[in-house]
């Protein structure tokens, strides 16, 4: 996995059931992205938000996962290590019968508000 | 070519290790055409030494960011500051591998508010890599 214990660590996990499961992360302040977004203002890229959700579904599903289809992808806050220490990561697939697709939903929050909210279509690598 | 390498540093605020466009070739009314050569110092590259999708949609944000900047340079205005707002019917049709030079045609649409929607195509070669859509907030 590319950013899991360098731009994030999994705190915690809770699994709702075997299609469902909350991971609580960390955001790492010392991750090397922060030099170049931004220099002096470290802001969390929303793209490594994005692969955040691929690894925790990865870790959902025990499997290597592509993104195939981001249907919708709303970034609603400016996050950062400092303005979200750690976040709430849920992360919900459906297993596409017949095919080696899931369906994705998954939201990144904290207890103050949402960050991200995606949908979309992961295929087994 | 407009600008390259290091003279996009004028257009965007990312640096190194996460700039992700490095061209671009030509700006013409709402179109503009971008470039990346991925290497293996470019973020999201993975072990089997090709880019992650997340890294796809970086460069077609940059890419938007730096025509953005490119348009406010010719204006005399102050450098905007991008952030993603919404990506929309992104599609991967393959991960580039190190080596591969990427083409990107982006349209910026209407801005309301500061937010500004757009459309970006990567292509390699003739190979279309990944298209999107997406809504880019300007600080």
């Amino acid at each position: 996995m590319l950013l899991k214990d360098k731009y994030f660590e999994v705190k915690h996990e809770e699994h709702l059931n075997a299609n469902e499961a909350v991971y609580l992360c960390r955001l790492k302040t010392d991750c090397d992205v922060y030099r170049g977004h931004f220099p002096g203002k470290p802001v969390s890229p929303g793209v490594c938000n994005i692969e955040m959700i691929r690894e925790c579904a990865e870790m959902l599903t025990g499997q290597d996962l592509r993104i195939d289809t981001i249907k919708q992808c709303r970034l609603t806050a400016v996050a950062s290590p400092s303005i979200c220490p750690e976040v709430d990561v849920r992360v919900t697939v459906a297993r596409i019968e017949g095919t080696d697709q899931y369906n994705i939903i998954a939201t990144i929050a904290d207890a103050e508000r949402s960050y991200m909210e995606l949908k979309g279509l992961l295929v087994i690598c | 070519m407009l600008y390259m390498d290091e003279q996009i540093f004028k257009l965007m605020p990312q640096r190194d290790p996460i700039v992700m466009v490095d061209a671009i070739y030509d700006a013409e009314g709402d179109t503009a055409h971008t470039g990346l050569t991925v290497t293996e110092r470019n973020y999201f590259i993975e072990e089997d030494g090709r880019m992650a999708e997340p890294g796809l949609i970086e460069h077609i944000a940059q890419s938007a960011s730096a025509f953005k900047g490119h348009l406010a340079l010719l204006a005399g205005q102050p450098l905007p500051i991008g952030y993603i707002g919404e990506v929309k019917k992104f599609h991967c049709y393959l991960r580039p591998a190190v080596g591969d030079t990427l083409t990107t045609t982006v349209t910026l649409g209407a801005e309301v508010n500061g937010v500004t929607l757009m459309t970006g195509e990567t292509r390699c070669g003739d190979t279309l890599v990944a298209d999107t859509q997406m809504k880019i907030f300007v600080e």
